[in-house]
């Protein structure tokens, strides 16, 4: 052993190579920004139902133009029965890097046994709704214009049931008015649980775990159709996509990835293969995941899949899908080839360094507004007895975030380690959303944390590009203009946007469209479609500026 | 799931003796005649074909000498011959605490495992192998077998170019080392391999499997599909070939064959996942999700 002394020596000499200063990209901004909210969970997550929650939104409840947040908070076995011991939390974005916890006055603090949550202006009025899934009643949140929200699910017909978990507004019918899709994940009987490490299915490399979700039986889907008179039916049998077999569905995606103008939709599956359904345009859809190449890997192993992101990372003009995935399996990028989909996740090296991670809320995002989106996935496991066995190439319960930085040439390169303890704290990441919190034209993100604080992560990154957010507003009946996708040109690069009601891992991202420019001075050519089919053009649009298209 | 190769599982089992180094036979003396007739019995019925009536044989001898080394060694051997995959893993699993540091045993469990399709375990177990006895192209090549159907494609390809620096002439291990480039999307040189494992033994499975992907995504679906059919003659029972070929029939628009071969994939998943099912609730190795 070298000797205390032959260390200093080696130092003092400069033969210790100090480790190169980190490149600040995200710095995490939540305790000064007043955020306190702290999800809830049975340590020990000895019910599967303990270890899935929860979802965040990043939405603009009170139109000043600044994002605000919402974490989605869960009870445990032990909490089941006080619906108070769970406190979701509403915070209003001061705009001055702070946050007021307005939860108390907005209604929204006890939806019950959270999980995710998506966001539209379901009723049409100009402000934005909230939609919240959980085990038992999910709650359907009208804002009431006044910092205040009314839960109308059950007058409404939306209120479900069972273990509810990703949601999604979309006119599926384009008659105008916004439908709601949601998946379940397990039939759950809180009175009769499945008994932790029961048998060989409850155990995980030897050591008794949570049972489930294989063992299981699944919940089928909802898709409720708005009726325009403030009801909706569930017409899930008569459209297709009620999941008869009860798979256990997760995040969910709607975009219409055959440029038909009709809104399809993806749903990820745990442990089962994953649904794509293509819409007929009268009213039905057919599941196509497999002739499609989405529903499971590439060998064909059905995947414990989780969260969905879409993203146009080829600048071609279709949205590619990324889908997070248990461990030891490998989150799959499903490369849109035009009619069908290619599972590039090696060949686009997303998937070796995914391989020991549990991956949960995912985004593309183009973080340094280079003009090519990125990928960044929140990781963590489900069981923490995993800590006490041996993980061979697995990582532990909690586990850091993974980020991918596209080099424009179909490939990432994995950079997490280059930015810091932010990126490499390891942590039990669920909900991802992504938004530009401050409108700086730099996307930051927001992560809801199983077992602790969450996390919000301002984008401080220095070296970037030009940018254009872009905030639409459509006619009354779905005034976000969900489904509409825009198209930026700039010299030889056209990037392509889906305005997205409920993505990631059963949250919500900002629905104002980004897109990063690069050195490019201004925007030539800004292409909007509707979700009615009618188009709309600007050109010669400047940069770094949110600009407001309204139909 | 990968199953595998029929040369491998020949090799496997054609030494039914003990490899030494373990603990020494525990069976009676009173007993120690009789074992032997047993074995030898066991050993004139393999040669005779009449794997039952081995095993019948061996387990009399385990009766007789439960913890003698060498009739676990036969019994284990012929089991995992005869494709008896829960006997045969217990029994290399106890195998393997009795003589810890013999890498025969390691390696017999770790085929074993592979067969059953538990890879991670099987990955653990060929490790220890390789450990234990470096530089043997069996170990390293069913290693490579075992990661690349847990996808760690890199690692796979590093095993199997050392199995076949060790074996040049091994069609498997280069088969293999196809399939790992394949999943590491260097589609030239796995192509390349994939074609000299063929142009050896043109009904290989894995290399067919490999040239059906490799066609894929070169979007050649014609060829694809034909390679596909012959992964699938060669191997019925593989869920991949079927789930790749149902996606050739979806590219060349013959929708009635890609829900075909759906189901077919479904249908040996499902059986994949019974035998994987069987294995956990009989076994005690440790298992994954």
């Amino acid at each position: 052993m070298r000797s205390v002394a032959s260390l200093v020596g080696a130092a003092a000499a400069g033969a210790v190579v100090l480790a190169a200063p980190q490149a600040v990209l995200f710095r995490d901004i939540t305790a000064e920004a007043g955020i306190t909210f702290q999800h809830h969970a049975a340590p020990e997550k000895k019910y599967i139902v303990e270890s899935m929650s929860g979802g965040v939104a990043l939405f603009d409840y009170d139109r000043d133009g600044l994002l605000d947040i919402y974490f989605v908070d869960s009870l445990t076995v032990a909490t089941a029965k006080d619906p108070t011991a769970a406190r979701s939390a509403l915070y209003r974005n001061l705009g001055n890097g702070k946050f007021a916890d307005v939860t108390d006055k907005s209604g929204l603090a006890h939806p019950g046994w959270g999980m995710g949550v998506c966001t539209a202006d379901v009723d049409g009025d100009g402000w934005e709704d909230l939609y919240v899934t959980g085990l038992g009643k999910n709650r359907l949140y009208r804002n009431n214009h006044d910092g205040t929200f009314t839960d109308i699910a059950e007058q409404a017909g939306v209120a479900g049931g069972g273990w509810s978990a990703g949601c999604g507004f979309a006119d599926y019918d384009r008659d105008g008015r916004l439908d709601l899709f949601v998946s379940r994940y397990v039939k759950i009987d809180l009175d009769h649980l499945p008994e932790f490490g029961k048998d060989k299915t409850c155990e995980y490399r030897g050591i008794a775990v949570q049972c489930g979700p294989r063992g299981l039986q699944g919940e089928s889907d909802f898709l409720f159709h708005n009726d325009g008179n403030g009801h909706f039916t569930e017409v899930s049998k008569q459209a297709g996509v009620s999941d008869p077999n009860g798979y256990f569905g997760l995040g969910i995606a709607w975009f219409d990835y055959n440029g038909d103008g009709w809104p399809d939709l993806y749903v990820a599956n745990d442990s089962t293969a994953n649904f794509l359904y293509r819409n007929n345009g009268d009213g039905t859809f057919k599941e196509v995941a497999f002739p499609a190449g989405v529903a499971v890997s590439e060998d064909g192993a059905e995947q414990g899949s989780m969260g969905v992101a879409l993203g146009d990372y080829l600048n071609t003009g279709r949205p590619s899908v990324f889908v997070t995935n248990f461990s030891e399996e490998y989150n799959a990028l499903y490369r849109h080839d035009g009619d069908h989909f290619t599972d590039v996740s090696f060949s686009s090296k997303t998937a070796p360094s995914s391989l020991p991670f549990v991956g949960w809320g995912t985004a593309f995002i183009d973080y340094d507004n280079d003009g090519l989106l990125d990928l960044v996935v929140v990781n963590g496991h489900v069981y923490p007895q995993l800590d006490k066995v041996r993980l061979g190439a697995s990582a532990g319960y909690r586990q850091r975030k993974l980020l991918y930085h596209n080099r424009g040439d179909g490939t990432f390169d994995e950079v997490a380690a280059q930015y810091g303890r932010v990126m490499m704290d390891e942590r039990v990441g669920r909900g991802l959303a992504m938004g530009d919190l401050d409108n700086d034209g730099r996307l930051d993100l927001v992560v809801n944390d199983l077992d602790g604080v969450p996390e919000v992560l301002h984008n401080e990154l220095t070296d970037r590009g030009n940018w254009l957010l872009v905030k639409l507003t459509g006619p009354r009946g779905n005034t976000d203009a969900i489904g509409a996708v825009v198209t930026a040109r700039a010299g030889a690069v056209a990037q392509t946007r889906v305005v997205q009601s409920g993505t990631s891992y059963i949250s919500q991202n900002d629905m104002r469209l980004h897109f990063g420019l690069g050195s490019a001075a201004q925007v030539d050519s800004l292409d909007v479609r509707w979700p009615d089919g009618t188009t709309s053009k600007l050109t010669n649009v400047k940069v770094n500026q949110i600009i407001a298209i309204k139909r | 799931m990968r199953r595998a190769s029929a040369p491998t599982l020949l090799l496997v089992i054609a030494v039914a003796h003990p490899v030494g180094g373990g603990v020494p036979a525990q069976a009676p003396d009173v007993a120690a005649s009789s074992v032997r007739e047993l074995l030898q019995t066991a050993r004139d019925r393999m040669q005779s074909g009449d794997r039952p009536g081995a095993l019948e044989s061996l387990g009399r001898a385990r009766i007789l000498a439960p913890n003698s080394e060498e009739v676990l060694s036969a019994f284990a051997q012929v089991s995992l011959a005869a494709r008896m995959l829960v006997p045969a893993i217990t029994t290399l699993d106890a195998l393997t605490r009795m003589c810890p540091t013999v890498p025969q045993y390691h390696y017999l469990l770790g085929v074993a495992l592979m067969e059953g399709g538990d890879m991670p375990a099987a990955i653990e177990s060929l490790q220890r192998a390789d450990r234990l006895e470096p530089e043997r192209s069996l170990t390293l090549m069913a290693l490579g077998l075992a990661q690349n159907s847990r996808k760690q494609y890199s690692d796979a390809k590093r095993a199997l170019l050392h199995a076949l620096d060790l074996e040049p002439e091994n069609i498997d291990a280069l088969a293999a080392l196809a399939e790992a480039e394949a999943g590491l999307g260097d589609l030239a040189p796995a192509e390349d391999h994939a074609r000299r494992a063929l142009a050896r033994a043109n009904a290989n499975p894995t290399a067919n499997l490999v040239m059906g992907i490799v066609l894929m995504k070169r979007e050649r679906y014609a060829e694809a599909r034909d390679a596909l059919g012959k992964a699938i003659a060669a191997n019925p029972d593989s869920p991949s070939a079927h789930y790749q070929l149902s996606l050739a029939y979806a590219r060349l628009g013959d929708e009635a064959n890609a829900q075909r071969h759906v189901q077919l994939y479904q249908q040996k998943l499902r059986e994949a996942e019974e035998r994987m099912k069987t294995l956990r609730t009989a076994t005690s190795s440790e298992r994954p999700r």
